[in-house]
């Protein structure tokens, strides 16, 4: 349900195939330590913003 | 038309198996549908991933494709075997060889080099217990197997742990070189050995049907060492990979074969001093046919088993069906969390394991590690249950330590996995697997993860594909040398019981699949059917 919907991947990956945005693609590549504090940080934001996400998709769906 | 003998299919079996026929000295003709475009994949500059990724404004083309289509495809979510370049693989199959089913999705092609042309290139030899599982003569295969590496270039380590189990005795050139990740997860399982193998667990380098260096013989045909240019799932730069369209290439030169395209071959009907074989010319949607002194199908396990039953008039018949259970699980390589990563790589497996766990008895789950770059980050980030900009955060710190294991289960035959072909001609195909084997999978799984766990690989999660999305398919006209087998069967040389002018050379004839990659031994296996079947025709 909360996966990006198709025409989000859609403009993502005209995004991702745009050889001046390559930039914005590359692997983070800054240690072990900013790695795991940046996907914690991601992951924390993922769960708060889960209920509110949930809610504006199944009232999109009704 | 009437040669010594009609192959019919043109993927790794039947391009093995013409070639040994027309070494004989015997007329051949391929009769194969052959679809093949190769314009996208010539297209792309011969530059790295990376520096395409950076450089090229045309890169949507062969990334995306021409309609721009990043929908998951049932048995693409992952796998790098239909991008864009090698979309053509597919072409028509639904309309001219559908399988109808709600528990099975093969993958087939009618394209020249059939699923060949999208090989992974996995390259392992089967052993005694395997083949002779299989039907296959243990003491007769190596030779083949030679014959084979010999032809299409292997890459191995000879002192990997898994070495042993897997390569050909000759003909194999030095190991392609490992990426960053590979390394590291490679140092890793030094460093646990021991302990590994008492879980009963190897681990080594990819055996390839891939050139690593360079070789006169292999240049001559047109065939370089691979660039490491990470494109390998879009082009085949050099030609550094085999695909069977090369055989049929050469083959093509000689004065002793034919190769007829846009033929579908329908039906066969057997006499006593030959085969007339039917087949639709798709050009003129006409029917037409050949006559041969043998027919030797290689139009892989499903459709070989269409023609068969069809021209036996066997309706509602059901032969029984092998294709490997197939899982992949997505880890993080925790050594390489946050680290660079080396831009010189190519795209196929890099290691491959080897699990035998005791509930197994004997039998081998096979592990494929893949790492992931060149399939780009949508593919990734479609599955998350994110917002797209904070997928392809998480995508870029994971992108240099993503190891993705691609699980491999042997495979046995049962009731539950069969195919029939209907009065209403179409194939039919029912795929189950009864309580034992999910409970033998599932062992598989949870060994194989503590596995992982040791090579600081964490598991992300276990991803089942759907039934036949291994690409491995076999049995469907099994080895039978008394009436015990199914309606329809084969003598141990591949001959067509009840009718000796039909050989089948494909894996339609094996009992039992195991977890490796079977195309080896599909083309070991060709090879030896052809011979057999060009016995008594020799000039």
């Amino acid at each position: 349900m909360l996966r990006p919907s198709a025409e989000q991947m859609q403009r993502f990956s005209l995004r991702e195939t745009d050889p001046e945005q390559a930039g914005s693609f590359e692997p983070i590549a800054r240690g072990p330590v900013v790695a795991i504090l940046a996907l914690i940080g991601v992951g924390i934001v993922a769960l708060v913003a889960m209920p509110i996400r949930l809610l504006i998709v199944s009232i999109r769906r009704r | 038309m009437r040669f010594d003998i009609v192959v019919v299919g043109s993927g790794p079996s039947g391009a093995q198996a013409a070639k040994e026929a027309v070494e004989s000295g015997l007329s051949v003709a391929m009769l194969d549908v052959g679809f093949d475009e190769p314009a996208l994949a010539a297209s792309i500059p011969e530059r790295s991933f990376s520096e395409l990724r950076r450089t090229d404004a045309g890169q949507r083309r062969y990334f995306l494709g021409s309609d721009g289509d990043t929908e998951s495809d049932v048995n693409d979510r992952i796998g790098g075997h239909f991008t864009p370049p090698r979309a053509y693989i597919k072409t028509a199959v639904a309309e001219l060889v559908p399988v109808r089913s709600s528990t099975f999705f093969p993958e087939m092609s009618l394209a020249l080099g059939g699923l060949g042309a999208g090989w992974g290139s996995g390259s392992q030899v089967f052993e005694p217990f395997e083949l002779e599982r299989a039907g296959l003569p243990a003491a007769e295969m190596g030779g083949y197997y030679d014959a084979v590496a010999r032809d299409i270039g292997i890459s191995g380590a000879r002192d990997d742990d898994t070495a042993g189990t897997s390569l050909p005795a000759s003909g194999v050139f030095a190991p392609a070189a490992i990426d960053t990740n590979a390394r590291a997860v490679f140092a890793a399982y030094g460093r646990h050995r021991d302990e590994l193998h008492r879980r009963g667990f190897r681990l080594g380098r990819a055996a390839l049907a891939m050139l690593t260096e360079r070789d006169e013989a292999f240049a001559a045909r047109g065939r370089l060492s691979n660039p490491y240019l990470d494109m390998d799932f879009y082009t085949d730069a050099r030609r550094s990979i085999y695909r069977p369209k090369y055989t049929i290439e050469e083959l093509r030169l000689r004065s002793n074969f034919t190769y007829i395209d846009r033929a579908l071959v329908e039906r066969y009907r057997a006499g006593e001093d030959g085969v007339t074989i039917g087949y639709r010319d798709l050009r003129t949607g006409a029917g037409a046919s050949v006559e041969a002194s043998r027919l030797l199908l290689a139009a892989n396990p499903l459709n070989s088993a269409r023609i068969v039953l069809r021209s036996s008039n066997a309706i509602d018949v059901k032969q029984p069906l092998l294709c490997n259970p197939y899982h992949y699980i997505p880890t993080v390589n925790l050594a390489m969390l946050g680290r660079a990563a080396d831009d010189r790589r190519h795209s196929l497996a890099q290691l491959v394991g080897s699990y035998t766990p005791e509930h197994r008895g004997g039998e081998h789950v096979f592990a494929a590690f893949f790492s992931y770059r060149s399939l780009l980050h949508f593919r990734l980030v479609r599955e998350m249950p994110l917002p797209p900009s904070l997928g392809l955060l998480v995508s870029r710190l994971l992108m240099n330590a993503l190891t993705i294991v691609g699980l491999h289960h042997p495979e046995s035959p049962s009731q539950r996995k069969w195919v029939a072909l209907r009065s209403d001609d179409e194939l039919e195909a029912g795929y189950e697997l009864d309580a034992g084997e999910r409970a033998a999978v599932a062992s598989d799984l949870s060994g194989i993860a503590g596995v992982l766990r040791r090579l600081n690989c964490m598991p992300l999660s276990v991803i089942a594909t759907p039934p036949g999305s291994s690409i491995h398919y076999a049995g469907t006209i099994p080895f039978a040398s008394d009436d015990s087998g199914p309606a329809i069967s084969c003598a141990p040389d591949g001959q067509l019981n009840a009718c000796p002018n039909v050989f089948v050379a494909d894996s339609s004839t094996w009992r039992y699949l195991p977890a490796k990659g079977p195309t080896l031994t599909m083309m070991a296996n060709a090879r030896r059917v052809a011979r057999a079947a060009a016995r008594e025709l020799r000039p």
